[in-house]
């Protein structure tokens, strides 16, 4: 065990300059990579051990093939996303006509029609707002039509009452 | 890269250290530490890679990779995107001339 701090003293000293550069991660994501990091060195450092204990010069040799603590700094940059698919651009589409609808619905007097639209309306809006490729002029008109949607239902509840 | 990550523990049982050799590999991509274990976080926040721990057959109990079914999901759009992309670009390219092939 004598011999395992000094190899644990290199380890967490890079692992203290990765965190450094990882300190504009949310702290549960940060604690995550730097554990995945600390696994690939324990690794690296086995496979080059000659018997079962690693040597300093083990854990030196590991953290040499190895990037600089900098070059971590950019990687959890989000990436670009695929292109939205035609689905959600269909449904955008969608709860903007079950708007429409709704309103002729009001209209005509067919009450449960016109809630049911705009309830519609809030979960299609949901569906693309929680997709991370939806562009934000999809949004933004399916926000707008969920809002309307949540008019009408509320509307239609005050007549209910 | 995160679709390459995805294609590779789509494609095997990996763990960090086995999926940045098996990128390293691959000339080209300039794949390594730095870049991968970020994106892997971020790939399993998402909720797109599975990392669940057990024993292993050599060395220490290590976290395996596997993706979720929003991960094979999100890889199938990938590829679809990706082969949609080669075609494109490969219609632009010119044609192979003889002189080219010999070369």
């Amino acid at each position: 065990m004598r011999d395992a701090n000094p190899v644990q003293a290199v380890v967490e000293h890079y692992l203290d300059a990765v965190r450094v550069h990882l300190a504009h991660l949310p702290s549960q994501r940060r604690e995550a990579t730097l554990s995945e990091i600390r696994e690939h060195i324990a690794d690296a450092m086995r496979a080059r051990a000659s018997g079962d204990s690693v040597t300093v010069q083990d854990a030196y040799a590991a953290l040499a093939e190895m990037d600089p603590p900098e070059a971590y700094a950019d990687g959890g940059a989000r990436l670009a996303e695929p292109p939205l698919s035609r689905k959600f651009i269909a449904l955008g589409l969608l709860c903007s006509a079950l708007q429409i609808a709704g309103l002729w619905a009001v209209i005509a007097a067919v009450p449960v029609l016109g809630a049911v639209s705009g309830f519609a309306a809030i979960v299609i809006f949901f569906l693309i707002w929680s997709n991370r490729a939806s562009p934000s002029w999809l949004v933004g008109i399916t926000g707008a039509a969920a809002a309307a949607g949540l008019g009408m239902i509320a509307m239609e509840l005050s007549h209910a009452l | 890269m995160e679709f390459c990550i995805l294609l590779v523990v789509g494609r095997e049982e990996c763990y960090g250290y086995s999926l940045v050799q098996r990128l390293r590999e691959l000339p080209n991509l300039s794949l390594s530490e730095g870049t991968v274990y970020p994106a892997l976080a971020r790939l399993i926040d998402d909720g797109l890679v599975r990392a669940t721990r057990r024993p292993s057959p050599k060395g220490p109990p290590r976290r395996y990779l596997t993706l979720t079914a929003a991960g094979r999901k999100r890889l199938r759009e990938m590829s679809t995107h990706w082969w949609s992309l080669r075609a494109s670009v490969e219609a632009l390219m010119p044609a192979e001339e003889d002189g080219d092939r010999d070369a």
